[in-house]
């Protein structure tokens, strides 16, 4: 069971916790609330959304602090971005292996990843180049010259396992 | 006075004098580790036989003829981060999964090193692969905070700064991703340099995230920082991405003047989340730094925010496949099976921890098809926005200050359960490493009896400036005299 | 119902540079195992890649040769995937960015010619050689070819018939031959073909569902693996049935494909930028000084034999599709050879020969020279065409001087007028015959006087005079 609780009020916490919103209801619906900043709209949407998506809310209006929370919505087995069986696929690209436990706890926690990250998408990076080096250096190339290899010896030195100077494996033929 | 509390000058001036000799500070060296480093855990591997017989041929030379002034690193005790190759000592990235592995090759830096006749006490321990801010992550053991040994060192490079605090030996080497040298620097009451990528070769340095990675020196004081840069910098043409520059002289920096300098503080780093006893530290130094005539100015660094979510996918994904590698075909420590997909799975699920395990997944997520453009390229667009946010400032001021952490060293435990928290201990590090520019952490102060580290970030290739600013309020303070009681 | 055939080409080609393509390991093949090997093409930990400046060039003029765009910038990328043959568990490819995009090649195929489209050329590392062990349940790893350059080469799908395919794999070759980029031998492993074909109705626009073919280790296996796929696909459609989308291999002794594996989705190789390697940006002036290097190529060639020499365009054509046969022709041409005869012996005797033995032109030990002398020899008369076999024979097999040869085994042709009258003479003494039957208006008789004679002679008489003087004497009776 994965519980979200969303608390926000006009202020800043009020984009943050829309924005952290986006990745799990409908990323549309929730810009067009950012734009109207109305909570009037911003009610029935999440109604909508809620009723959509199966999410159970809950909206009294709770004084908390100096912050007026209009909403608190109790998530239910919601839209998880992360599924189980994502995890294990994800699992399976990677070469590892988890308990069903541990899948479980894994597809919460990048879940939670993920949605952090979905911050992300607060800004607008359509015009924004991306970064894969951070200088620019350039046509980095060395001569066409062969230079002495390592002996046998030493490349088999770290093998686990091996065979006639060459690496041994278990069959890679099914 | 411990040995190692001298500078590194002076100790090599009392090597010139044959007031000491090469294995008297090697044996000092193993001497205090044998003393404190049950408690501390700062080394993992020690390689004393090697080390000693190095010593007697340095002494030696030694006796042979004088060593030259310049050679300020000749016979000095160094500690190795256990990421970085040194060919017949093993090298295990703090990971079951290398435990038996013995490389072919010396990083260039170890190999730089070398060159000046250091000595290699041994490998430091550190998160696995680098990936952790408590070094709780190491599979071998805990390091504790010399300070307060109830509490972390800070991560990845635990072991390095960890050492260097406890005085085990004068200086080390670690490596920083996204503030594993700095956070520790901190964390330790040390000094530890994060140079701009590509000043520092990553020839053999077991890559984390290839874009992000720098080796750097951890020291106790700034000039000993720069003369361990001072080696170990420069271009490699057996790294593409190490910058074809020349190195400056980087001792002529620290003249103590920083008259007119300008400093910029980001509101953002002395923000929410910063811890109050931290900020006051960090806003003593700015008017220790304004006394000596610098000038510093409110500015803003809009896109640090997202700063911690760009890390944690572009790291994440870079390293899924940088650790792809380890599948226990070639070296390492294989789990054999009937067949080759089960050897390869429970190789890696077995040889890797829970940590390295949950960046490799979130890495190998981010990556995959549907998800990348939303993910990894949307990150690297964005990294794009913070690096600018630094060329803004440095159009109009010489460095940006601000604490190296949000805390003081926590409690061992206290963050393990929840990746975020620990995650956003690095917040204010890791812009530093996206953007690619220099930055030091140098100690300003205790709170409640643990170090405050200042952060200092230079422009891309000005460490001078960073040493500089270092320097100076260095020697208008004595807060890197303060040391753990062990 | 009628189908279309629809087939693409993906080609890999090792280039030949002296060292692998981000180590200064040596590419030679045949070495014992892992003995050409160092810590970074082995991806040991903390090593880091440095491209070789020669393997981009050869990408660049493969790409020229092809008729392709050149980047203005490229790049690497990572592509993931586990294997024992592939060390650091993704290989150095190019995604996005590919060194050459939207080029073309012209086939000939039944006179017609036509041009095939091709996608694009990426340079990326080769992967290790596995020795697998069915019995004892293993597999061995050799690392000696891992980081070897490869330019990938992937067709348009332009092709329509297996035909169509061979003519275009063997117009690849010899472009990769001609500019010097790679040796091309299918049997070492440096030239490697994948094919993808599907059918569609005739007149459907949309593709059918392709099936890829694996293991095609010749140009040959490529045609007949086509042929079968396109038969075994077009019963499968006619009969109501589906095409899965499937990697299948040749099985040579069945002569069959048989399938490997359904393809589950398209595989997730997580391509992304390689951080280790710096952005590549490809200058008018670096493109320009690869662009001097290109020779000639087939096309040209075949075009400047027929203008030239006047040769038929087929001859013309086989004279070009390999270099070294197309070289040796040259290097003949440049010795003063005659072209038509020269041509019509490297296409008659001297191909007859290899394809007899199985040979290469490079493997016989007849020069160009040789070969000129000897069709100088021909042509001053001192042998005949019939006694040329001859030496033609040691030639090949022996090389040495036409010269020597003749004058060693007296192959020398017999033009003196009276020993050929008397041995005319003797011969139609021998044949009243035949001396009637050509008086009595059988031309042919004197064919059968001719062979007569030249069998006296034991070859080495002169035809031309052989068949004058008997026409003379038969007169004179």
């Amino acid at each position: 069971m994965t519980i979200l609780v969303c608390v926000f009020d006009e202020t800043e916490a009020f984009i943050e916790e829309s924005v952290r919103l986006k990745g799990i209801l409908n990323k549309i619906k929730v810009e067009q609330v950012l734009k109207k900043k109305n909570n009037n709209i911003l009610y029935q949407i999440i109604c909508l959304i809620a009723c959509l998506e199966h999410i159970w809310y809950d909206h009294t209006i709770v004084k908390s602090g100096i912050e007026q929370i209009f909403f608190q919505i109790v998530e239910v087995d919601a839209v998880e971005r992360i599924t189980k069986e994502q995890v294990r696929h994800v699992a399976k690209l990677a070469r590892l292996e988890f308990k069903e436990e541990k899948i479980e706890q894994l597809a919460y926690e990048l879940d939670e990843i993920i949605s952090f990250a979905e911050q992300l998408n607060e800004l607008d990076t359509d015009n924004v180049e991306p970064t894969s080096h951070v200088l620019d250096v350039r046509n980095v190339l060395r001569e066409d010259e062969v230079k002495p290899s390592l002996s046998r010896e030493e490349t088999m030195k770290n093998a686990p396992d091996q065979k006639d100077g060459q690496f041994k494996v278990p069959s890679v033929l099914e | 006075m411990g040995l190692f509390d001298h500078k590194l000058r002076d100790i090599h001036e009392l090597l010139h004098n044959k007031e000491l000799t090469v294995t008297e500070l090697v044996e000092e060296s193993y001497k205090r580790i044998e003393e404190v480093d049950e408690k501390v855990g700062a080394f993992l591997r020690l390689n004393k036989e090697a080390a000693l017989k190095q010593a007697a041929e340095l002494d030696d030379q030694l006796a042979k003829g004088q060593i030259q002034s310049k050679e300020v690193l000749f016979g000095l005790p160094v500690g190795i981060k256990d990421n970085i190759s040194t060919k017949g000592l093993k090298t295990t990235c703090g990971s079951q999964l290398l435990d038996n592995f013995d490389p072919l090759y010396d990083a260039t830096v170890v190999e730089k090193l070398a060159s000046a006749n250091t000595v290699t006490i041994g490998k430091l321990n550190m998160d696995e692969f680098a990936m952790g801010s408590s070094n709780e992550n190491s599979s071998y053991k805990q390091v504790k905070n010399p300070w307060d040994l109830s509490r972390v060192p800070g991560g990845s490079s635990g072991g390095s700064a960890a050492t260097v605090a406890a005085g085990e030996v004068p200086f080390s080497l670690g490596s920083d991703t996204g503030g594993s040298i700095r956070q520790p620097a901190a964390f330790c009451g040390v000094v530890g340099l994060k140079p701009t990528y590509g000043r520092v070769s990553r020839y053999g340095l077991v890559a984390f995230a290839s874009s992000l990675d720098q080796i750097g020196p951890i020291t106790r004081s700034v000039e000993d920082n720069a003369y361990v840069l001072q080696q170990i910098a420069g271009y490699d043409n057996r790294d593409s991405t190490s910058a074809d520059k020349d190195v400056p002289d980087y001792l002529a920096a620290l003249d103590g003047d920083i008259k007119g300098m300008k400093i910029a503080v980001p509101k953002e780093y002395l923000g929410e989340g910063v811890n109050e006893d931290v900020k006051n530290q960090v806003k003593q130094a700015l008017q220790h730094l304004e006394d000596l005539g610098a000038t510093w100015d409110e500015v803003s660094l809009p896109h640090s925010k997202y700063a911690l979510a760009t890390y944690y996918l572009l790291a994440s994904s870079e390293a899924s496949a940088n650790l792809a590698r380890f599948d226990g075909i070639r070296y390492g420590v294989r789990k054999e099976q009937t067949n080759l997909i089960d050897t390869y799975k429970q190789t890696r699920t077995d040889g890797f921890g829970d940590e390295v395990k949950r960046r490799i997944m979130l890495g190998t997520f981010a990556l995959s098809s549907g998800y990348y453009d939303a993910y990894y390229k949307k990150a690297q667009k964005v990294r794009t926005l913070i690096k600018q946010d630094f060329e803004d400032i440095f159009l109009n001021y010489d460095v940006v200050i601000g604490p190296t952490t949000p805390t003081t060293a926590f409690k061992l435990g206290e963050n393990l359960d929840d990746p975020l928290t620990m995650y956003a201990n690095d917040i204010l590090t890791i812009p530093v490493n996206l953007a690619g520019v220099p930055a030091i952490s140098i100690p300003c102060g205790l709170a409640d009896g643990l170090p405050v580290g200042l952060q200092i970030i230079g422009k891309h290739f000005d460490e001078e400036s960073v040493y500089r600013v270092a320097h100076a309020f260095e020697q208008a303070t004595d807060y890197h005299k303060q040391k753990p009681e062990l | 119902m009628s189908f279309e055939t629809v087939i693409g080409l993906e080609v890999h080609v090792e280039l030949k540079t002296n060292s692998k393509i981000f180590c200064s390991c040596s590419t030679e093949f045949g070495a014992p195992p892992n003995t050409h090997t160092c810590p970074v093409c082995l991806g040991h930990p903390g090593v880091l890649p440095v491209l070789n400046k020669r393997a981009v060039e050869f990408a660049m003029k493969a790409s020229m040769a092809l008729n392709c765009d050149i980047a203005e910038m490229t790049k690497f990328d990572r592509k993931n995937y586990f294997y024992p043959d592939n060390p650091k568990a993704y290989q150095i490819s190019q995604f996005d960015r590919p060194i050459g995009e939207n080029g073309w090649l012209e086939i000939e195929v039944n006179g017609e010619k036509k041009k095939i489209g091709i996608t694009r050329l990426h340079l990326e590392e080769d992967a290790g050689k596995l020795t697998h062990d069915e019995e004892e349940g293993h597999t061995l790893v050799d690392y000696n070819r891992v980081g070897t350059p490869l330019v990938e080469i992937v067709s348009e799908p332009d092709i329509r018939t297996p035909e169509e395919a061979y003519a275009y794999l063997e117009k690849l070759k010899a472009i990769m031959q001609y500019t010097e980029v790679s040796d091309c031998k299918m049997e070492e492993g440096s030239l490697r073909c994948d094919a993808n074909i599907s059918l569609r109705p005739k007149g459907q626009k949309e593709f059918g569902t392709k099936t890829e073919l694996k293991n095609l280790n010749s140009f040959t296996n490529v045609l007949k693996g086509l042929e079968y796929e396109e038969v075994r696909q077009a019963e499968e459609l006619s009969n109501g049935g589906e095409i899965l989308q499937e990697t299948r291999r040749w099985n040579e002794p069945s002569k069959k494909t048989v399938l490997m594996r359904v393809k589950e989705g398209s595989d997730d190789y997580r391509y992304f930028p390689e951080p280790d390697l710096v952005n590549l940006y490809i200058q008018e002036d670096w493109k320009e000084k690869v662009r001097q290097e290109i020779p000639e190529l087939p096309d040209a060639r075949q075009k400047r034999y027929i203008n030239k020499f006047d040769l038929p365009a087929y001859d013309a054509g086989v004279l070009t599709q390999q270099k070294a046969m197309s070289d040796f022709f040259e290097e003949g041409l440049s010795q003063g050879g005659p072209a038509k005869p020269l041509s019509n012996w490297l296409m008659g005797e001297v191909n007859a020969y290899l394809k007899d033995k199985n040979k290469e032109i490079t493997d016989i030990p007849m020069t160009p020279e040789a070969l000129v002398n000897m069709i100088k020899l021909i042509e001053k008369g001192t042998i005949s065409s019939k006694i040329a076999k001859k030496v033609f024979k040691e030639l090949i097999e022996n090389g040495g001087d036409p010269e020597k040869i003749v004058k060693d085994k007296g192959l020398v042709q017999i033009s003196d007028e009276g020993e050929i009258r008397k041995m005319v003479n003797e011969t139609l003494d021998s044949n009243p015959q035949s001396i009637e039957d050509y008086q009595n208006g059988k031309d042919k008789a004197i064919g059968f006087l001719v062979g007569q004679v030249m069998k006296a002679s034991r070859g080495k008489a002169n035809p031309q005079m052989v068949n004058q003087l008997l026409v003379e004497e038969i007169k004179q009776r």
